[in-house]
């Protein structure tokens, strides 16, 4: 079975919130996600300039590196409370029932799903990519930023790992040939940081590991527009040949609720 | 003696995190066990164990923790 059929609801009628009337109709027994495009409406916050070019074509954003000749932890996504990994952001919003786009700010009660599919970039180097919900895009203080979502690793060659990611901390099921898909869902609620929960899937949609990696901290205040993050970095201390790839392909849903 | 239980929902056998020591960051694969320290008995373990002894905790003490452990990690490997 193929990938499931990617869209964009017109409306989340039917949602809550006072009991909208339908008006085009998100079919929540069918929710699609969102497609990451990087080069439409996504800002580019990378410190130490290793991001050359962004093209993006059939879904898959390709990204070509500068030369980082000394590695560090710094630009990976785990393992280090700096983060100097270039990130692409913009704001985290729900379409409300006139399909009006609404900023999820700390405060919300929301969940985020995202997912990550493996593609094989050219010319490798070891990767870590992330995507999910945002603190603050442009800190380089993991704590600040504090990203909840996803995570794809991979190193120069070999298979592929994903899973979650908290901050610095991700949760990642071993290295699998067959791992196509990592399906991740994130709560919060009350400025707190829920855990991230994943399920990978092989490229029939066949389950391979499950796990999660608990978002154990609140956010600095209930009331800042967060954002929607897609970070690229080494894999731990890796270097990066001026013209290596990265291939990002990833879709994202939040949904924001009212709470009894 | 202090008992802990482990929660076997929680135990991933093959997993990729991040662990750290003395605020050092690493990557390890491995298996992950969630022991629980029963709240009632979060004094009595607490009182156990002396940081500054190289002999704390008691064999016999450390050994709760060390056998259910391994117990747990004997059922999820089938050893």
């Amino acid at each position: 079975m193929a990938a499931s059929p990617i869209f964009y609801p017109k409306s989340p009628a039917g949602m809550g919130g006072g009991g909208a009337a339908p008006a085009g109709g998100a079919d929540l027994s069918a929710l699609g996600f969102v497609p990451v495009d990087l080069t439409d409406g996504w800002t580019l916050y990378d410190p130490d300039n290793l991001v050359d070019t962004v093209t993006h074509s059939g879904g898959v954003n390709t990204v070509t590196m500068n030369g980082l000749a000394v590695g560090s932890n710094d630009y990976a996504w785990a393992y280090s409370a700096t983060i100097r990994a270039p990130r692409w952001y913009k704001a985290l919003t729900a379409p409300n029932a006139s399909d009006q786009e609404q900023q999820i700010v700390s405060g919300d009660a929301f969940t985020l799903s995202t997912v990550m599919q493996f593609q094989e970039p050219v010319d490798r180097f070891a990767t870590q990519a992330v995507i999910g919900s945002a603190f603050n895009p442009t800190s380089t203080a993991s704590a600040d930023i504090d990203l909840i979502g996803g995570m794809l690793q991979y190193p120069t060659s070999g298979n592929p790992l994903a899973g979650a990611f908290w901050q610095q901390t991700p949760s990642l099921a071993g290295a699998n040939a067959n791992l196509d898909r990592s399906f991740v869902v994130h709560n919060a609620a009350a400025g707190r940081m829920g855990t991230a929960a994943y399920i990978n899937v092989d490229n029939t949609g066949g389950f391979l590991a499950s796990g999660q990696r608990a978002g154990n901290a609140s956010y600095n205040d209930t009331t800042t527009n967060l954002s929607i993050v897609v970070g690229l970095g080494t894999a731990s201390t890796a270097t990066i040949t001026a013209g290596e790839d990265a291939k990002i392909k990833a879709f994202y849903r939040a949904v924001r609720y009212t709470l009894p | 003696m202090p008992s802990v239980a482990i929660d076997r929902a929680a135990t991933q056998i093959d997993v990729v995190v991040g662990a750290f020591e003395d605020d050092t960051a690493q990557e390890v694969q491995g298996t992950t066990i969630t022991v629980v320290v029963p709240l009632a008995e979060r004094d009595a373990w607490l009182a156990a164990y002396d940081p500054e002894s190289t002999t704390s905790p008691a064999a016999a003490t450390g050994r709760i923790i060390a056998r259910a452990v391994l117990d747990e990690l004997r059922r999820v490997t089938g050893a």
